[in-house]
């Protein structure tokens, strides 16, 4: 993997907040939504988009990376996922859609699936505001080529009813380990709920959550607009850094430090690492080193060994590793690597 | 209530539907609501919109097969599948669909970014947005525990809405 992505760079408040993501749903005025559009209503709409972009003076724009339909694999499409770069629910579908990526996958549009457009920006750290202005520019250079669907009084107007309004979405990978230990997530999730965002666990093999990851989002599309939304995830996000901060300072000291290093200990020895040990050791390792307890591993380090080694991103860079066995091998070798 | 087509489960569906004017009405179980092609998850559960719809918007939707007329999208499939035909979908069915997108949003009126070009809302919608803008102020001052400032916007609100129906 190359080592200009997103996930590499320091991020605000990387302590607790992994990234940041931010979404617009956009359709365009002259075409049906994607559920009633024919194969060459999809092309002109593919072709359209591409065009815009690739047309525009912005570099961020014109550097956009254009996948046809049906030249993502599913393998492809579940590191992508894998990435949260796009649902797992879409990489599983078997849907064949457009896609443009840009070099770093900070910003990632799919075309005519949900909707015309879904245009997503990510950010390493907490960065509502960074991420918004980044997708506003592209929305309006796309915006510029052919007219949105839009009404005066339900905003953009989009396949499902529910993303009416700004047809925005921002949300923050958090990363709540001394939440979780001591059981306030749920009183929290319930909290949060009552001011217009939820507090999900994130990639959750069933129910469980791994590596102690939450997404914090905001759900409210109609009646509020961008800025107060991005606002309120921004201000709601920083109340549960402080909360997380405060449990951190009240877990057993020794046992967390203990901890840290033992996982750091596992991650740099062994041979064979299955996926689940791997986020569980990550996550204490997240925790000893955001406490300043490990100064020998950066933060960026882990959102990388994250972002990069989960089993089909694996299997992009290591076409051979077409077992579980085989990748948890590769898997253990990488960690390795990079913990050095 | 048994299923009026196997007789033996539970009816947990029911399902009207109008063909060539002839309207006809089952109470169903699972299992033939299912084999009948009617699958129960996508009417009640799995399509968010129509879960939110209700057997009663569904029956209204199944008697007026009125269809949109830029897409052909009609309004008994919208309410199945939660799902819009097209941006004028929108327009066709506005009054049927206020009900429920105000059960999704609350009685809220976009606020934010417009497309370049979108013509703006018509004049006399102009004081209502204000009032929208402050309430939403006010909402955001209480979030904040900024009481002081809240104070005065609860009062311009007052203002305002007398100002609006002296107007009237």
């Amino acid at each position: 993997m190359n080592n200009n992505k997103w996930y590499r760079k320091p991020g605000k408040q990387g302590d607790v907040v992994v990234s940041t993501r931010v979404r617009l749903a956009r359709n365009f005025r002259d075409y049906p939504f994607p559920g009633k559009m024919t194969a060459d209503q999809r092309d002109d709409v593919n072709e359209l988009v591409r065009k815009a972009l690739a047309d525009s003076d912005d570099p961020l724009a014109a550097g956009l990376g254009y996948s046809a339909p049906g030249t993502l694999s599913t393998d492809a499409r579940r590191a992508m996922a894998e990435r949260h770069l796009v649902t797992r629910e879409f990489a599983e579908s078997g849907r064949q859609r457009a896609m443009l990526l840009s070099e770093d996958e900070a910003v990632c549009l799919l075309l005519c699936d949900r909707d015309h457009v879904r245009l997503q920006v990510m950010a390493a750290g907490l960065a509502p505001e960074e991420a918004y202005a980044v997708a506003d520019r592209l929305d309006d250079v796309i915006g510029r080529r052919a007219a949105y669907a839009f009404d005066a009084k339900w905003g953009y107007l989009t396949e499902r009813p529910t993303d009416l309004g700004t047809g925005m979405k921002a949300s923050v990978l958090l990363h709540l380990p001394a939440l979780e230990a001591t059981g306030d997530i749920e009183t929290l999730a319930k909290a949060v709920s009552k001011i217009g965002l939820s507090l999900r666990g994130t990639f959750g093999e069933g129910s469980s959550v791994s590596g102690s990851l939450y997404q914090l989002s905001n759900q409210i599309t109609l009646g509020m607009d961008e800025a107060a939304a991005l606002q309120n995830l921004q201000a709601v996000t920083e109340q549960v850094i402080e909360q997380e901060q405060q449990a951190r300072q009240n877990l057993p000291a020794l046992a967390t430090e203990d901890a840290a290093w033992r996982a750091l200990g596992l991650l740099q020895n062994a041979r064979i690492l299955p996926v689940r040990e791997f986020t569980d050791n990550l996550s204490r390792l997240r925790l000893g080193v955001s406490m300043g307890l490990i100064p020998s591993v950066s933060p960026e380090t882990l959102n990388a060994l994250n972002a990069e080694l989960h089993p089909a991103t694996l299997l992009l860079g290591h076409p051979d590793a077409d077992s579980t066995e085989k990748r948890d091998v590769i898997r253990a070798t990488a960690v390795r690597e990079q913990l050095g | 209530m048994r299923c009026q087509k196997c007789g033996k489960q539970p009816a947990t569906t029911r399902f009207k539907r109008t063909v060539n004017g002839v309207t006809e009405e089952w109470m169903l179980c699972d299992d033939c609501a299912a084999a009948m092609g009617f699958n129960q998850l996508s009417f009640f559960t799995g399509g968010f919109l129509g879960s939110l719809f209700g057997p009663d918007i569904l029956e209204q939707a199944a008697d007026h097969a009125i269809r949109c007329p830029t897409c052909g999208t009609s309004f008994e499939e919208i309410a199945r599948t939660g799902l819009m035909g097209c941006a004028d979908c929108y327009n066709q069915f506005r009054h049927r669909l206020a009900p429920t997108i105000e059960k999704l949003h609350g009685r809220a009126e976009h606020v934010g970014k417009r497309p370049a070009g979108a013509k703006t809302a018509p004049a006399q919608a102009e004081p209502a947005d204000e009032l929208a803008a402050l309430r939403q102020a006010l909402a955001q001052a209480v979030e904040a525990q900024e009481y002081e400032r809240a104070a005065t916007l609860r009062d311009e609100i007052r203002a305002k809405e007398e100002q609006n129906h002296e107007q009237q």
